[in-house]
């Protein structure tokens, strides 16, 4: 008789953007004959529109699939996504924790890529055993022999058996699967010990509240029993276990050691349940949870308004709602001057922030105004007090002020050679400070940098991509706060000072970067009636200076024949755009000129 | 407002050559195609046999295109049908745009035998360089014997379209044209700035050219100083764009400013009738085909809805329509049309936009102040 727990697989896919992982997944998921294809949207994992076209997986998903291997047996292969970015590293932790092994895809062309080896790294940090596969490999550019001695080159893993394959053109699937059961362990844990699960994602469904996902490592769990969240200390009762499966998840009577499954358990309120803790039952917990249990560290925060202040409602029901499945975003109300009634939100990081805001404008169809992210400052007072500053505008009297701290994150940008010069003069221009430069191969190095945040928040990325004409990548994780020379930057357009457009920097920036803003400002503010001053300022001195030039006219006389409808069609079109500009003082200011400053870099 | 439509506008979308700067229905066209356009205008003015109610014809517009263009007989066998249909008031006025180029003594002849009583002549400028860019095909020689040949067969209302605005244009060359105005007496003079559309090759020669502050400047200076230029000849400026002599204004052009109801006919035309805006398909095969359906299926139009004017609407299109006008809306008529007064159906907007500066009430009269004709669309915009 053969154990239960030795016909499972619990892995996960490490790739970087672009190398195939959500492709991979959907030939298996063919392959183990779950979905005929006509039933398998393509890139069945990647449920959110923007996931799809963005190439990336933001939210962690499982699937389990039924494999037929060549001994004869039949193995569940439990798949659970990893999220591919930088700014999701606690979820890639939570998932990898979750896994007994992990199937490392790279890009026969691309090779391996600083988001790759970060998450490679952890992977091996947690004991998970590394499947390498090589992708893509009936590309033109591929060079499968020499990304195969990167691998061990650099990983310092085995890769002489490591598959080829094109998850594309569907070659060699067939030897991954095999692989992941002849490669990959099968789970660890006891049966009898006290149940432990960990909870490695939660999504909220409105008829049954938070769903936990969940690997258990421990024990056994059934529909009935009263569970205990060790880290929350809440206690729920199980109403529903099931399974993942692509389509429809299917319930279960029980989940045993080595599953991976969900619970429903009538829990209300998302914030009851941290992702990372771990589920034991009620009346015989275990004595110590799974390591893993972080609280969300939110690292970028900016303001959120809606274009037409009548929407303002629904952007509080549609955060209210996306906050049900992602307990990392933050939201409270905020006012502005210039922007109205919105929320100060909170973001994991950069990309989070990306993501959330698009969501919003798509899914729920709202025009966002956001204004510059910032970073969480520490202010150490003259009277000896400290405040968390993260809205630029709420800084106190800098005359009060006796030290500005910001937060340090420890970078690593992968780049090829030829652009270390010019990737290191961007980071010198960003304040970063060099730690040390590896080179993974005769190609390819790695810098590490420490860089103040607040540098990298704003139009960091974009940079370093046109620096690079677009080979470089990016990681990073936060490090410490440090004492900087800050100073808030505002800007004024017409002798009015704009809260929405207000923020801090490093002294020796503030000159270049108000200048750079005076000027995006002027592109994107169409000419008024008036002659109206753009100014930069801080505290009252102005730093720099531009003018847009009045108009002398708006008037088209023109009649169309009688066609009225279509002279109102277009005097509708221009008064549109006005709807989506914001009145400051007596000058219309666009949208996009609040959105223009974000990215100064061009 | 649910009375038939007293106007007619007639769309002939035919030219010899295209000019750069036009947008509309137009194509340079064999005079085969010519035919099948007439006949599917008659029939489409014979669809309105099934309108109960119709009234006598006081305007007929023909526009376009080129309507001097086609067969004058065409022009003749339209009004013809037009006034077997609808008949005509004692005083109806019927217009045709024409070409310097293209009107010739024959043509004349038929058009003033058929009725037409007044043409609009594309002059649009004086200068040689200018017409060129604009792709006209005349001279100010051909203007002349256009002006003389009208004349000599008693077509006496005639009127010039000017164009102003114009990349590198100057005070000269407007005040020439004016000149040539004055010399042979044009009783009617429509003068619009130029607006580059996207799509015609003008648009595509000077897009990425904006015009500078001295630019803008100057177009305004040309605009007032052909105003007063026009006054000063004798000419009322009733519209933002119309200038006549007393008893010359356009009474069809009236029509529009006063949201008062027209036919359209012929592809691409627009009509408001009953309460409804529409317009035809700017295709000659769909529109054939549309008078086709219309005939199978009951209808008096060919045309698709565009918009329903509701009590609302007809007060907003009134203020938007009549700030076109000099005289402006008359608060006393708008009051006996709607029941209400546009100061209290539109209170915060006139109150708004008075405060801005760009409108005024003179004499029982709202209209734009003389900053408001420079930025008349945000006045026109307030009220969409």
């Amino acid at each position: 008789m053969i154990d239960r727990e030795s016909l499972i697989r619990n892995f996960c896919i490490i790739a970087h953007i672009d190398h195939g992982k959500s492709t991979l997944a959907d030939r298996m998921i063919e392959h183990t004959g779950v979905l005929t294809t006509r039933e398998m949207q393509s890139q069945v994992l990647d449920n959110m529109d923007l996931e799809r076209e963005r190439g990336i997986t933001i939210k962690a998903q499982a699937v389990r699939m039924s494999y037929k291997a060549a001994d004869g047996q039949t193995y569940t292969l439990n798949l659970i996504d990893t999220p591919g970015h930088v700014d999701f590293n606690d979820e890639v932790l939570r998932t990898l924790r979750a896994c007994d092994g992990a199937v490392l895809v790279v890009d026969a062309a691309q090779g391996i890529e600083a988001q790759t080896l970060a998450n490679v790294y952890l992977a091996i940090e947690e004991d998970l055993e590394i499947l390498p596969v090589i992708n893509k490999i009936d590309l033109a550019a591929a060079r499968p022999e020499e990304v195969r001695r990167d691998i061990e080159d650099v990983i310092g893993i085995d890769a002489e058996d490591a598959p080829l394959i094109s998850a594309k053109s569907d070659i060699n699937i067939e030897e991954v699967l095999a692989k992941i059961v002849t490669h990959l362990p099968p789970p660890r844990g006891e049966a009898e010990a006290p149940l432990r699960a960990l909870i490695f994602d939660s999504e909220y469904d409105t008829y049954k509240g938070v769903i936990l996902h969940v690997a258990i490592r421990d024990g056994r769990l059934e529909v009935g029993d009263e569970i205990y969240t060790m880290n929350t200390k809440k206690t729920f009762t199980v109403t529903e276990l099931g399974y993942f499966s692509p389509g429809a998840p299917f319930s279960t009577k029980s989940l045993e050691h080595g599953d991976v499954g969900y619970i429903v358990a009538a829990i209300k309120n998302v914030k009851d349940i941290g992702v990372g803790d771990t589920v034991t039952l009620n009346e015989k917990r275990a004595s110590e949870a799974l390591p893993g249990y972080k609280p969300m560290q939110r690292m970028v925060f900016c303001g959120m308004y809606p274009v037409d202040g009548g929407d303002y409602q629904d952007l509080r029901d549609a955060l209210e709602k996306m906050q049900l499945n992602d307990a990392a975003l933050s939201f409270e109300p905020e006012t502005s001057a210039a922007l109205g009634f919105g929320f100060r939100c909170g973001f994991l990081g950069l990309l989070h922030y990306e993501i959330i805001q698009e969501r919003l404008e798509r899914e729920y169809d709202l025009d966002l105004i956001s204004t510059a992210p910032s970073v969480v400052y520490q202010l150490e007072m003259a009277d000896g007090s400290k405040i968390r500053l993260d809205n630029p505008t709420n800084l106190p009297d800098p005359s009060t002020i006796e030290r500005y701290f910001e937060p340090i994150v420890n970078t690593t940008i992968m780049t090829p050679k030829e652009f270390l010069g010019n990737i290191m003069e961007l980071c010198h221009e960003r304040r970063g400070v060099y730690i040390n430069t590896e080179y993974i191969d005769d190609q390819r190095a790695q810098l590490h940098y420490k860089m103040p945040l607040n540098e990298i928040i704003y139009d960091f990325f974009d940079a370093l991509k046109s620096r690079s004409r677009g080979y470089a990548s990016l990681d990073y994780e936060f490090s410490d706060y440090a004492v900087a020379d800050l100073v808030k930057l505002d800007m004024m357009i017409n002798g009015e000072v704009v809260d929405a457009l207000s923020f801090i920097i490093h002294r020796d920036h503030a000159y270049a970067r108000g200048r750079r803003m005076a000027e995006k400002l002027k592109e994107h503010i169409p000419r008024q009636q008036f002659e109206v001053p753009i100014q930069a300022a801080i505290g009252g001195k102005i730093i720099a200076r531009e003018t847009v030039r009045a108009y002398r006219k708006d008037v088209i006389a023109k009649c169309y024949g009688g066609d009225i409808t279509r002279k109102k069609k277009l005097l509708e079109k221009q008064k549109e755009g006005k709807k989506r500009m914001r009145r400051i003082g007596t000058v219309e200011v666009p949208q996009e000129a609040f959105m223009s400053v974000l990215k100064l870099d061009e | 407002m649910n009375n038939a439509p007293r106007s007619v506008y007639i769309h002939v979308p035919f030219c010899r050559s295209r000019c750069t700067y036009c947008d509309f229905f137009t194509a340079v066209c064999p005079p085969e195609t010519w035919h099948t356009w007439h006949e599917g205008l008659l029939r489409e003015i014979d669809l309105t046999e099934k309108l109960g109610s119709k009234e006598k014809l006081a305007t007929v517009y023909f526009g376009g295109g080129t309507p001097s263009l086609v067969d004058a007989g065409m022009i003749a066998s339209i009004i013809e049908r037009l006034k077997e249909r609808f008949g005509f008031e004692r005083e109806i006025e019927i217009t045709l745009e024409a070409n310097p180029e293209s009107v010739t003594k024959g043509k004349a002849l038929i058009w003033q035998k058929a009725g037409i009583n007044r043409v609009s002549l594309g002059l649009q400028s004086v200068d040689e360089q200018m017409l060129k860019l604009l792709g006209r095909p005349h001279t100010v020689e051909t203007f002349k014997e256009a002006v003389a040949i009208l004349r000599s067969v008693g077509i006496l209302n005639l009127s010039a379209d000017l164009m102003f605005g114009l990349p590198t244009e100057t005070f000269s060359m407007a005040d020439k044209a004016l000149d040539l105005l004055a010399e042979f007496d044009i009783p009617h003079v429509s003068f619009y700035a130029l607006s580059l559309e996207p799509g015609t090759p003008l648009f595509n020669q000077f897009k990425d050219k904006e015009m500078s502050d001295e630019e803008e400047k100057l177009e305004r200076a040309i605009y007032w100083q052909i105003r007063e230029r026009l006054e000063r000849q004798g000419l009322i400026v009733y519209e933002i764009s119309n200038a006549g002599k007393p008893d010359y204004f356009s009474k069809h052009n009236l029509v529009y400013w006063r949201q008062k109801s027209y036919f359209g006919f012929g592809p691409a035309a627009a009509s408001f009738a009953f309460s409804v805006r529409r317009s035809n398909a700017a295709n000659i095969d769909q529109w054939l085909e549309d008078i086709e359906g219309a005939r199978n299926d009951g209808s008096y139009t060919p045309s698709s809805l565009e918009e329903v004017i509701d009590e609302e609407e007809a007060m907003k299109e009134t203020m938007l329509l009549g700030l076109r006008l000099t005289e402006g809306i008359d608060i006393g008529s708008f009051h006996q049309r709607f029941g209400r007064s546009p100061r209290d159906v539109f209170s915060a907007k006139i109150k708004g936009l008075e405060a801005d500066g760009l409108l005024e009430e003179v004499a029982g009269r709202i209209r734009l102040t003389k900053h408001g004709i420079d930025f008349a669309n945000l006045a026109f915009a307030a009220f969409i």
